[in-house]
């Protein structure tokens, strides 16, 4: 059935030029795995007549129950294209074979670090817009996402067959709604593209960038593949004919003559191209089988060249309607024309994508070797996901090689995300086991692998977490960390419900975050073990995989819980002072907020420690009002990783301070990792040691002296400057007819969110809704919103900001009140420590 | 008593842990004291220097217990008083006993019942109060049914046989057994006089119960309040439940819950030991017998593990103290049962027992919430981990583990691993001013020290080094408190 073979396959991936990585994104409910099936069909994996319901790329159980996918699934597909398409592939090519390796990704947001690891290993995407509900949030999202990644997107406008069927749209409606879609996916691209990478990436169907058609019924079609038809017929050139198929062109069936204009001089009305060659024959078709003409449609079909068979023939409705536009205009043809032609190949990708995957030298061994794709240059693959085996506990590390070839049985280096060049940190050498080729539900053992393509590895999976740099270079940087559009700002306490399960627990955390990319498991200082997700579904997910395949022991489950940041809202009233253990040294130290800009420039990586402290402190100067004398003196920043709380020595002529900066930064991330009202990390506060008294005899000023009583200052200082909590907030946005409006207000307010943007999707009834809702109040959101609408709305949220919690953290009110409820499940004492615990009197 | 309000007054305000001291007459600390009996014991055996120890809170009474007893014993026998203890004053302080030539030491109060190893010892538990009645109403009312193991605080060891008895015997109104079994436990430190170099009883709890049961069909039915004693309790016995009733607030309650709490922070500290390269083995006891096994015992491990330990003796565990060793990543705390439960939330680096830190270690052992605190079972587990590591060589033990504190691999530095120092080839040595070549072999401090930004005056590798020589000149003289060239 399959009409390949792993030879076939090995051998092409030799001829570069003639693959194609990408990646199948979209919004939730768009039809991305639905769309994907027609491909695998053609590709003889699946039967035709199953494509559009089989959804191959949803392995699993769960993800065909609840009809969404969860993981994403990658699958290589052979391809051979005509002549004639070959012409138009603006490359080098090898012959008339290509290798798709095609990766299916999930829609739903809780999931995008799935996307995000998807797109590294590719270089183009198919995103797939809905042609009902339009260019929604993730759509934006998933856009951005690859753009930023320096992946070339091509539009598939998909469920065109509910336009016609279900909205009984115009033609004129139809092609303005494309219009719209066009129009809407090209405002995002030209925000985000890279046009000195790239070029221009805006998409066109005139150019063949955009697909429509029908993943349901797998159908769809190009403007090429019209013009081709009607090149002939008409006796111009194709890419002519392709031009006047879009945008304002006339067609006056009278005349034969084409115009910019509806109507001509003579006021006789003329039809728009796209109309009146690709939609009518479309329209035709669907009236005549759908309204029981189904010799009309016979004799159609015959015209178009579209031969049945007598089995074919007996159909009626939409099961003919089903056979004859599947055979009218196959989507896999649409849809493997325009990833052969539009996008582009590893060679011509890592081109241009060397600079913003590889952290070293653009010069060196590695980035030449990436920037050629030389199966012949030092190895460089990274890593972007690990994939479950059958073998419990072992994991396929998925990658990408970027550079030379990886072999079963290569000894390698594996540099994890914190591997620092020249150390011997988060660094192994290793041998890869085996190198496999991942097809979906299958898989195929390969002896090796060159340049350009997507692998699957056995061996390396317990070196790394999640992902990584694998290499052969001595002296090779890392392939750059992925950043995730989502965090895991939802958490939840697990426990087993028998002591002796608990080995089995810790091992089930360890196998569930490395199967996730974004998922964060460890212990809580009081020793509970938390599980964090970027949102409720996310959890729900992780949790059952959790219990069902990787720790295999009955679990009992807290209430989810978000996690908070301490900050400080004024600058301390007053400086705090205090004492070491042995009186002889004093620190007093004043607290102050750092401005949320700042903050996420430090958040960001933008500002960090390891910049040069000159810039950093004229940046600092000219943007956010410092003094640079007290810019240039930051000490630390805290945590070490991404640290948002900074140490400023403001001092004058102190003697021996050189000796205690150690301790003090010591202290500082020390205290900064549990803060003094809820014992939640800290975060954007500044502290200024104003003043240091130290005693003479270094004996008496160690580190033991020094260490706890900086942290004592840290946390008088943050009591004595109007502390705070911030909260997790959501961006959410909701689609929904204007009946279901006044319910979503409704749950929205009952939650503490608030409405900003409310704006109706033009030629549709749908309203769009973007809302903040703090993260503490989407527990059971989903399914509140859907009783209130009549399951009408569906949100999507995802993790925006930290907004500071009106109050002050140690006076009675709401603040309190939640300090006190996260002390409480802590375990600790439930009122917050009195600021003479941490301030001593001189 | 956190480090973190340690302002000093702390000290001083402090509540001690064991209630307010009374007010004594002559007959009452006699009496309470045992002083005949110990007086007794003292001219039987021949003594000549004793040390008698109290802890802090009965360190009033001290005067008149030692002239009492001074007046019962024969004139050349002199008995002293052992203050200030190095260490918990639950155990046995040998060393300052040792430093007096004792032959003989009196202890007196809460004890952990630590092995001595040297010097005999005579355990004066004092008695405490205990309404039995009161006690016995509590408990059918809330245990009735349930099989009994009647445990108790040493002050009050005196009453269990009673209490156990009496429950024992109790029906309900219908007639039949009020409890299914009643085992008391006892303290055998046989008659009170412990002496290391005679083969007896060890000092220690221990309970016979009916054959073919198990401890985990058994209730505990503690007399005595809250202390340290209920903690390693709770820890160590697997029991069905713990209640534990306190003749002070003539109060009955269970004490689970808190247990599973304090479980998971141990086991938080377990983790914290796994991640932890450098470790410091500080010694709590000087009085536990085979606490020098013990050290041993850890140093292997630690040394097995390719891991670099360091021993410290600090005297009593404070945070300051330990904070000056900023290089340590975790300590743990070779100290009696009860003593080496510290709560080290306010400690720079965790501090844990030899019983977690085995289990960080080991790749055979796994915590299942068995606990145990003593040296004997540590020593053992110990070295059945010996054997099994000896079994299992793998070869491939330098794959980073999973670690639960920050949710991502940790990869181990590996000190003295044979493999890393076979040849110095390519490696950077620093050659200073003197062309003298200075090289680190695995050694943590060194290495510590590099990453610091201050490394201490003329440190051989500091770019502003001078290699004048200097003018020897007057240093400062006093006290720390103040030179005698601040004033």
């Amino acid at each position: 059935m399959v009409n390949f073979t792993v030879d076939q396959i090995r051998g092409l991936m030799d001829k570069v030029a003639n693959i194609r990585n990408m990646s199948v994104i979209a919004h939730v409910d768009h039809g991305k795995s639905t769309l994907t099936d027609s491909l695998v069909a053609k590709a003889g994996i699946i039967s035709s007549a199953k494509a559009g319901e089989t959804r191959f790329t949803d392995t699993r159980q769960d993800e065909q129950d609840r009809c969404i996918t969860i993981k994403s699934t990658a699958i290589s597909m052979y391809f051979e294209l005509d002549a004639d398409q070959m012409e138009d592939i603006p490359e080098k090519k090898h012959g008339n074979g290509f290798l798709i390796n095609l990766i299916d990704s999930p829609g739903h947001v809780d999931f995008s670090s799935e996307v995000t690891a998807a797109l590294r290993v590719t270089d183009g995407a198919l995103v797939v817009v809905d042609t009902v509900s339009g260019v929604s949030v993730q759509t934006e999202t998933v856009l951005r996402q690859a753009l930023t990644e320096l992946i070339k997107p091509v539009i598939m406008i998909n469920k065109v067959d509910r336009a016609l069927l279900e909205l009984q749209l115009p033609q004129e409606d139809l092609y303005q709604t494309f219009c719209r879609v066009v129009e809407n996916v090209n405002v995002s691209i030209a925000t985000y593209q890279d046009e000195n990478a790239m070029g221009s990436l805006l998409v066109s169907p005139e150019l063949g960038t955009v697909a429509f058609g029908s993943g349901l019924h797998a159908w769809g079609f190009t403007l090429r593949q019209f013009a081709t038809r009607y090149a002939k017929k008409f006796g111009v050139e194709r890419n002519k004919m392709m031009a006047k198929l879009w945008g304002d062109n006339f067609f006056n069936p009278k005349t034969k003559k084409w115009s910019s204009k509806s109507s001509d001089t003579t006021g006789k009305h003329a039809d728009r191209g796209f109309n009146m060659f690709a939609l009518d024959p479309i329209y035709k078709i669907f009236g005549a089988t759908m309204n029981g003409r189904k010799e009309e449609a016979l004799t159609l079909i015959d015209k178009l060249g579209v031969t049945l068979t007598s089995e074919e023939r007996d159909l009626v409705d939409k099961a003919l309607l089903k056979v004859i536009m599947r055979k009218f205009l196959p989507a896999a043809e649409a849809l493997m024309e325009m990833i052969c032609i539009h996008l582009p190949s590893p060679v011509k990708a890592q081109g241009y994508r060397c600079g913003g995957l590889y952290e070293g030298p653009q010069d060196d061994e590695c980035a030449m070797g990436i920037r050629g794709c030389d199966p012949n240059a030092p190895l460089m693959l990274y890593v972007s996901k690990m994939v479950p085996t059958s073998d419990k506990g072992r994991f396929y590390a998925f990658g990408r090689v970027f550079s030379g070839t990886v072999k079963s049985g290569q000894k390698v280096r594996i540099q994890g995300p914190n591997y620092v060049p020249g150390s011997k940190s988060d660094l192994f050498v290793k041998s890869i086991q085996r190198t496999i080729l991942m097809m979906g539900r299958y898989i195929e053992s390969i002896e090796d692998c060159p340049a350009g393509n997507i692998i699957g590895l056995v061996g390396v999976d317990q070196y790394l977490l999640k992902s990584g740099t694998l290499t052969t270079s001595e002296t090779a940087h890392n392939l750059k960390v992925m950043k995730f559009s989502v965090s895991p700002v939802v958490q939840i306490a697990v426990d087993v419900k028998n002591q002796q399960d608990l080995p089995k627990l810790v091992e089930g955390l360890k196998r569930l975050s490395k199967s996730d990319p974004c998922v964060l498991c460890y212990t809580s200082e009081s020793g509970e073990h938390i599980v964090a997700g970027a949102g409720e579904l996310h959890l729900e997910i992780c949790l059952k995989d959790l219990e069902e395949d990787h720790a295999q022991v009955p679990i009992k489950y807290a209430d989810p819980v978000v996690g908070y940041r301490e900050t400080v809202q004024a600058e301390s009233s007053v400086a705090a002072l205090s004492k070491s253990p042995n009186k002889h040294n004093r620190i007093h130290l004043s607290a102050a907020p750092i401005q949320e800009e700042l903050t996420q420039l430090m958040e960001d990586g933008k500002i960090t420690a390891r910049d040069d402290f000159k810039e950093r402190a004229r940046r600092l100067a000219d943007e956010f009002g410092w003094d640079v004398n007290d810019a240039r003196k930051i000490w630390a920043f805290a945590p070490e990783q991404a640290g948002t709380n900074l140490l400023v020595d403001m001092t004058k002529g102190v003697q021996y301070l050189n000796e205690i900066k150690d301790s003090c930064v010591s202290g500082l991330l020390w205290a900064v990792k549990e803060g003094p009202c809820a014992e939640e990390p800290m975060r954007g506060c500044r502290f200024n040691i104003m003043d240091v008294t130290l005693h003479a005899d270094s004996i008496h000023r160690g580190a033991g002296q020094i260490l706890p009583t900086m942290r004592r200052a840290i946390y008088g200082a943050s009591l004595l400057a109007n502390p705070g909590l911030q909260e997790p907030i959501y961006l959410v946005e909701i689609q929904c007819p204007e009946n279901a409006m006044g319910g979503i207000y409704g749950v929205l307010t009952r939650r503490r969110g608030h409405v900003f943007e409310e704006a109706q999707r033009p030629g549709t009834p749908l309203y769009n809704i973007k809302a903040y809702l703090p993260v503490a109040e989407s527990f059971g959101f989903t399914a509140d919103l859907r009783s209130n609408t009549g399951g009408q709305a569906f949100p999507q949220s995802v993790f925006d900001h930290w907004e500071i919690m009106k109050g002050n953290a140690n006076e009675p009110g709401k603040v309190m009140e939640v300090c006190k409820g996260i002390r409480k499940r802590k375990g600790l004492v439930e009122d917050l420590p009195a600021l003479d615990r941490f301030v001593d009197k001189l | 008593m956190s480090s973190i309000d340690n302002d000093g007054s702390a000290a001083i305000q402090r509540q001690i842990d064991s209630g307010p001291t009374r007010e004594m007459t002559v007959g009452e600390a006699v009496a309470a004291y045992e002083v005949e009996q110990t007086a007794a014991v003292i001219n039987a055996g021949n003594y000549r220097r004793v040390a008698l120890q109290f802890p802090d809170h009965l360190l009033s009474h001290s005067t008149l217990v030692s002239t009492e007893l001074q007046g019962r014993i024969d004139a050349d026998a002199r008995v002293f008083i052992l203050a200030d203890t190095s260490y918990g004053s639950c155990c046995v302080d040998e060393v300052a006993a040792n430093h007096y030539s004792a032959d003989l030491i009196v202890h007196y109060g809460r004890t952990c019942l630590s092995l001595s190893s040297r010097i005999p010892v005579f355990y004066v538990f004092g008695r405490d109060p205990l309404d039995k009645d009161h006690c016995a109403e509590l408990a059918a009312g809330c245990l009735e049914g349930h099989r009994l193991l009647v445990m108790s605080d040493v002050p009050l060891a005196y009453a269990v046989p009673e209490v156990a008895q009496s429950l024992g015997q109790r029906r309900d109104a219908s007639g039949t057994l009020a409890f299914g079994q009643v085992v008391a436990s006892e303290i055998a430190v046989d008659g009170r006089l412990y002496d290391p170099k005679l083969a007896g009883v060890a000092p220690g709890r221990s309970w016979q119960l009916p054959r073919e049961e198990s401890i985990g069909d058994y209730t505990v039915l503690y007399l005595g309040g809250e202390s340290l004693t209920l903690t390693n309790i709770l820890l160590t016995v697997r029991c069905r439940s713990v209640f534990s009733y306190d003749p002070a607030m003539r109060l009955l309650r269970e004490e689970t819950l808190q247990v599973n709490r304090h479980l998971a922070r141990r086991f938080k500290m377990v983790q914290h030991a796994r991640d932890a390269d450098v470790i410091g083995i500080v010694v709590g006891t000087l009085a536990a017998t085979r606490y020098l096994r013990v050290i041993e015992a850890l140093k292997g491990m630690i040394r097995r593990a390719h891991k670099k330990f360091y021993v410290f003796v600090v005297g009593k565990l404070n945070v300051a103290k330990l904070a000056n060793f900023a290089e340590i990543e975790t300590y743990v705390l070779v100290a009696c049962p009860e003593n080496s439960l510290v709560d080290s939330k306010e400690f720079f680096a965790p501090v844990v027992t030899p019983f977690e830190m085995l289990l960080a270690l080991s790749r055979s052992h796994q915590w299942t919430g068995d606990y145990v605190t003593d040296f004997h079972a540590f020593l053992d587990d110990a070295d059945r981990e010996l054997m099994d590591e000896a079994v299992d060589d793998d070869d491939d033990d330098d794959r980073p583990h999973f670690s639960l504190i920050t949710g991502a691999l940790k990869q181990s530095r590996r000190f003295n691993d044979p493999r890393e120092d076979v040849d110095g080839e390519g490696q950077l040595a620093v050659r200073n001013g003197r062309t003298e070549i200075a090289q680190y072999l695995g050694s943590a401090g060194a290495e510590f020290l590099l990453t610091r930004s201050f490394r201490g005056l003329g440190h051989d590798d500091q770019e502003n080094r001078s290699d004048e020589p200097a003018l020897a000149t007057e240093g400062r003289s006093g006290i720390a408190r103040g030179y005698a060239n601040e004033r």
